[in-house]
């Protein structure tokens, strides 16, 4: 699988298999709205991505999958204490930020 | 009818011309064969191509069915959790289910094509391989890429014309070369799209399987069903979950869900390599055909079988079998 769409995959597959525990670790309904809103970018993003070719020889697509590789051991690691639900949902905003900068790449 | 969107599956220029051009080749380049060849090769071919390509609009369709669950999957998880899944989500997906539904007519043109050369005789079925040709090159030029994708090639609409071109022009000849490289072409476009079909079926099944983990959480799954095997050779109905049930079968119950989860996961694999090496192997066929050589295999790829289980097996959210019918 092209490492784009694998990265890619791999972010929203993880969210989507955490998703009920993380919102239950919710603490406000702020901090609901914010973890749906990105799950739902996240899940475009693999959709885009689907649909695209993307260039993985394209240092652009390289450098941000490699960067979405780091998010991603972030977001592993985030995910194993729900009680900091706060700082989950600001190491999610990241990884998935980098998701659609790389989703964007045009093939 | 959707707009022609950006290419999905980016495909480049000389690719899609070379599968589009000389696809009308494919109908002349056999009627040549096997005006020359009147030969067990020939008709072997043909029939190769048939079930080859039959299995190909059977696996797409697959794929359809697939999209279309996703679709339901999604406004679950929205009533479930509260995710938002909108017009602009289904319409994305829509226009991805569409796209698939035209390569699998591609495909079934192509086995129509192909199901015509084995009944090569006279008139008659050359006006047929006529026929079905055109309509193959019309399937090609109509194919725009999944949504969201780069441009897809201008040169694939002008394609699908010379196609229908060569055809009136019984330019059997030159078409010789074409169908070796039309074979080779489908082969490619597999593969490349691959990894999308793979990522198609794997989110859909990640999907269906998180939102099962939060049923049996909320204890909205009848476990007793899972007491079946026990019950049912003596004709006795399982029993309807209880507290006490919940809490004793809720582990076995989640083990089932990772047991199916690699299941379905390893049957697809296997069906998309092997529909990949099938095209392969038809590909090579063809050229070894194309090529004057006598081919070393007549039999059909052995690895459509694995593609043909997994259509037969399809279950789906919305009820719908995929297997193709046509």
């Amino acid at each position: 699988m092209g490492s784009s769409l694998q990265a890619l995959q791999d972010q929203y597959f993880f969210l989507t298999q955490n998703l009920s525990d993380m919102l239950a670790a919710c603490e406000t309904q702020a901090q609901r709205d914010a973890l749906q809103a990105q799950y739902v970018t996240a899940r475009r993003n693999f959709f885009n991505c689907i649909n695209k070719t993307l260039h993985d020889d394209d240092p652009a697509a390289a450098a941000l999958v490699q960067q979405m590789k780091t998010e991603q051991e972030n977001l592993k690691k985030a995910v194993t204490d729900l009680s900091k639900i706060a700082t989950v949902i600001s190491v999610i905003t990241d990884a998935v930020k980098v998701g659609t900068a790389l989703a964007s790449l045009a093939g | 009818m959707n707009a022609r969107s950006e290419a999905v599956f980016t495909i480049s220029i000389p690719r899609m011309f070379r599968l589009a051009a000389p696809v009308l080749g494919l109908a002349a380049a056999l009627t040549l064969t096997t005006a020359c060849k009147t030969s067990e090769d020939a008709a072997a071919a043909a029939s190769q191509m048939t079930t080859t390509a039959r299995d190909l609009a059977g696996y797409y369709a697959r794929m359809d069915t697939v999209v279309v669950d996703t679709i339901e999957l999604n406004r679950l998880q929205s009533v479930l959790l509260g995710t938002t899944f909108n017009d602009q989500d289904v319409a994305q997906l829509k226009q991805t289910e569409q796209e698939i539904g035209k390569r699998e007519d591609l495909a079934r043109n192509l086995r129509d094509l192909s199901a015509s050369f084995t009944k090569l005789t006279g008139a008659t079925s050359a006006k047929e391989v006529a026929t079905a040709s055109n309509r193959l090159g019309s399937a090609l030029s109509s194919i725009s890429s999944l949504p969201g994708g780069s441009a897809l090639p201008a040169a694939l609409a002008t394609a699908g014309k010379e196609v229908e071109a060569l055809a009136q022009e019984h330019r059997e000849r030159e078409a010789g070369k074409a169908l070796d490289a039309t074979a080779s072409a489908v082969s490619e476009l597999f593969r490349q799209e691959q990894p999308a079909y793979d990522a198609l079926f794997m989110q859909n099944l990640v999907l269906a399987q998180s939102l099962a983990a939060e049923l049996l959480k909320r204890g909205w799954v009848n476990e007793g069903e899972l007491l079946s095997p026990i019950l049912q050779p003596f004709h006795l109905a399982p029993p309807q979950s209880s507290p006490e049930i919940h809490q004793k079968l809720m582990p076995y119950a989640q083990q089932q869900l990772a047991t199916q989860m690699a299941a379905l996961t390893a049957a697809e694999k296997k069906a998309t390599d092997g529909m990949t090496k099938a095209l392969d192997e038809m590909s090579e066929r063809i050229h070894q055909l194309a090529s004057d050589k006598a081919m070393d295999k007549r039999s059909t790829p052995l690895t459509l079988a694995d593609v043909e289980k997994w259509i037969d097996t399809a279950t789906s959210a919305v009820g719908s079998n995929a297997t193709d019918q046509n």
